[in-house]
């Protein structure tokens, strides 16, 4: 178990070197600015397929240090925009730190600034689960503006903050962890099962900010299997019992555990945590579905639904009428 | 005038056993065939069973004859992308079923019309609930009716352990119940109030008495304060409020408290201007329906349970229009709940599908369900204290458009940002 915060900040872009970024060239008018802030205007041309063009500078940033990236951008509306990383081992041998499906690509610009802080170590497990990351470095991290077919005038990306931090980890040997943390790890050890998971119980103890505001995962390596509810301390108790599913994933925790087991992770939405106790995990499997719909052509859906919607709702309708209407007299006498 | 009861019944049987057959809410049926499976495959009881425990008693009473064919060798499969066994999932819905039945039958002894009845038992929405969705609503809904049935027959001390019984499988039968004990409050009937303050607190009591085994922390955590609002979990709500002002509440709304003191006022006040007690009991029950659902969560299940009250209402009150009403708005929270909640192929296959992209995949459709929901509540308490008038098929047309409208603004003009 340890208590996880923010640590001091080891890079950033003081937006003051416009050679230090290059647009990818791509045939599409757009301009770059620098001061204080990166500004880059696009000019998109009508056209019948989505376009996009991006931009990118070198970095220098060692996975070792467990570093937490964190930017903050203004998008118009009407395009999407993305970010990703790219990195090399100890090998020189060059991976991507990104994947298709992670919530940091193809995000609706909302014409409104956004911040979003970024894991390194876990994008880059995420992409490469196999790949070993000791001694891995970033090197380049790339911003890319989309916009879909038939979209068509200017449109501005702002980026107007973008920098990395360490992440300190305070290990305790117990289940119980004082201080002040933004996050809680508590490894699980590793965990092999044939059976689908289904929920997670986590009986804890919890004391923060007045402010506090949080949520818990269950991953596996780097990847989210469960998540819960965002809780906020009560007053009646400062005993919690929360619930994980794996229906409820739409985050990702801000750290990780060790790449190889799984960990369960508090992580602060607003507040610090300032004592954490872990009572209790009861983690449900069920059993695995038998696979007994193989054979069912996916057309033969449509005639199910109907036959559903026959039942539930053209039968009692239809009985309902007649009963109305046919013995309407009848029932009267 | 038999064998229609008989044609009627066996219409509702069918289709609820057809649908309970191949459909049913991956999500909750797996809750439940979990905490049955681990009582009954390693004699753990269940303690952290996700809602009250009279549910999970009954539930497992059912399931040991299931138990009993799977041990005589019966051999189970599991449907698409379903989460539980076929005839498993048939088995959590024989006590919902037959709590229809009853429903059905309390209803056409108390009315003697086979119309209200079948109102009832062929409505889409508890049909949906019971046969294709599995939940329990009709198990609170059978103590809740025979309640108002024995309250009729002037059975008071009965009426009330049916409400505490109906309160024990889902709370709100504690809102006829603690309606009851106010009027025993306000008539100074000490002896009575005690009498039934001292059946709810034994009842409550004995049917929590397993969980003591567990340790109170979780029960505490897990069920008083999940249910008196102060969970520290915060939870999504589908009513009208909730979607505009994107507030997330832990646990149970505040607003709830709000909405539960004027009813005891509003109740209270009709008491003393009214000779019975069943009718401002019932009418204030069911505006507590409609208030629970205007201002809490607002589960879609919690739609059905005004469906039984305006139909015993409407007899009561000779308002033939508000049974008719019931039905349809029956039918048009089926389909919103289908088509916009949980997607047409969600409870059919187990899995989220979209079939009908323009009515089910489309923006601002949960702030669309809202007002459309709140709309058709409104109406129907314009049946419910406006003078009695006849069902008429331009409410059906008022409330289309009212959903129309509401897709209009909120979906294609994106007038807010819901």
């Amino acid at each position: 178990m340890e208590g996880v915060s923010v640590g001091p900040s080891i890079w950033n872009d003081r937006f003051n070197n416009i050679t230090q970024w290059t647009i990818l060239a791509s045939g599409i008018p757009a301009i770059l600015q620098v001061n204080n802030s990166l500004k880059l205007t696009v000019a998109f041309p009508s056209k019948s397929n989505p376009q996009a063009l991006s931009i990118y500078r070198s970095v220098n940033l060692s996975l070792d240090q467990d570093p937490l990236i964190t930017f903050g951008i203004t998008v118009s509306s009407g395009v999407s925009y993305g970010i990703r990383f790219f990195g090399t081992t100890t090998n020189n041998a060059s991976f991507a730190a990104w994947h298709e499906g992670s919530s940091l690509q193809h995000r609706p610009g909302l014409g409104t600034g956004q911040t979003t802080s970024v894991n390194l170590v876990a994008e880059s497990s995420l992409a490469n689960p196999k790949l070993s990351l000791t001694g891995a470095r970033i090197t380049r991290v790339l911003f890319y503006l989309e916009a879909p077919a038939l979209t068509s005038g200017n449109f501005v990306l702002v980026l107007y903050d973008l920098h990395a931090n360490s992440i300190l980890r305070t290990p305790a040997n117990s289940t119980e962890v004082s201080g002040n943390f933004t996050g809680l790890v508590a490894d699980m050890g590793p965990t092999s099962t044939s059976q689908n998971l289904f929920q997670v119980f986590v009986g804890l103890d919890i004391k923060g900010s007045p402010d506090l505001s949080y949520t818990l995962y269950l991953t596996q390596g780097a990847s989210v299997v469960a998540q819960a509810y965002t809780y906020a301390p009560k007053i009646a108790t400062t005993y919690e019992l929360a619930l994980l599913s794996p229906s409820l994933v739409n985050s990702a925790p801000l750290f990780t555990g060790k790449i190889s087991s799984s960990s369960l992770i508090v992580r602060s939405w607003a507040g610090e945590i300032s004592f954490f106790r872990l009572d209790s995990v009861e983690i449900r499997f069920l059993s695995a579905s038998p696979v007994s719909h193989a054979g069912l052509d996916p057309s033969n859906y449509t005639s199910l639904t109907f036959y559903y919607f026959v039942f539930l709702f053209v039968i009692p309708v239809a009985m309902v009428s007649l009963l109305v209407k046919v013995f309407k007299d009848e029932d009267e006498n | 005038m038999k064998t229609k009861i008989l044609a009627t019944l066996l219409v509702g049987l069918i289709v609820r056993i057809e649908l309970a057959s191949f459909a049913g809410h991956p999500g909750d049926l797996a809750l439940f065939a979990y905490s049955a499976r681990l009582y009954y495959e390693s004699g753990r009881f269940d303690y952290l069973f996700p809602t009250l425990p009279l549910v999970y008693y009954l539930q497992l009473a059912f399931y040991s004859l299931y138990v009993l064919m799977r041990d005589l060798g019966f051999s189970d499969l599991v449907f698409l992308f379903h989460t539980n066994f076929m005839v498993e999932g048939l088995f959590f819905r024989i006590p919902l079923i037959l709590s229809d039945l009853g429903i059905f039958a309390l209803i056409l002894r108390f009315t003697g019309k086979l119309r209200y009845a079948a109102l009832y038992l062929l409505n889409p929405l508890i049909i949906y609930l019971t046969g294709a969705w599995g939940t329990y609503d009709s198990l609170m809904m059978l103590p809740l009716v025979y309640g108002f049935v024995l309250l009729a027959k002037n059975e008071r001390r009965l009426a009330s352990v049916s409400f505490i019984i109906a309160g024990l499988f889902k709370l709100f039968g504690f809102v006829p119940f603690g309606l009851l004990a106010i009027e025993n409050l306000v008539n100074r009937k000490w002896k009575e109030f005690g009498l039934q303050l001292g059946t709810a607190v034994g009842l409550t009591s004995l049917s929590f008495a397993p969980y003591l085994g567990a340790g109170l922390q979780d029960f505490y955590v897990g069920f008083v304060l999940r249910f008196l609002g102060l969970s520290g979990a915060s939870t999504r709500g589908y009513d009208v409020f909730a979607v505009f002002s994107g507030a997330r509440f832990a646990g149970s709304s505040p607003l709830i408290w709000l909405g539960v003191g004027t009813i005891a006022i509003l109740f209270v006040l009709h008491l003393r201007k009214s000779k019975s007690t069943i009718q401002p009991l019932l009418l204030w029950s069911l505006v507590g329906a409609v208030a629970l659902n205007a201002f809490s969560q607002s589960e879609p299940q919690w739609l059905s349970w005004v469906i039984p009250l305006s139909i015993l209402y409407a007899y009561m009150t000779k308002r033939t229009g508000l049974a008719y009403y019931s039905y349809f708005y029956g039918i048009a929270s089926a389909f919103l709940s289908i088509t916009i909640l949980q997607s047409t192929g969600y409870l059919v296959l187990g899995t989220p599908l979209v079939f009908f992209n323009a009515i089910e995949a489309f923006r601002g459709s949960v702030a669309v369900y809202a007002i459309t929901i709140s709309s058709m509540l409104l109406v129907l308490l314009g049946y419910v204290f406006v003078k009695p008038v006849r069902f008429k098929v331009e409410i059906v047309a008022l409330v289309c458009l009212v959903y129309l409208q509401a897709y209009f603004w909120l979906s294609i003009m994106r007038i807010l940002p819901v």
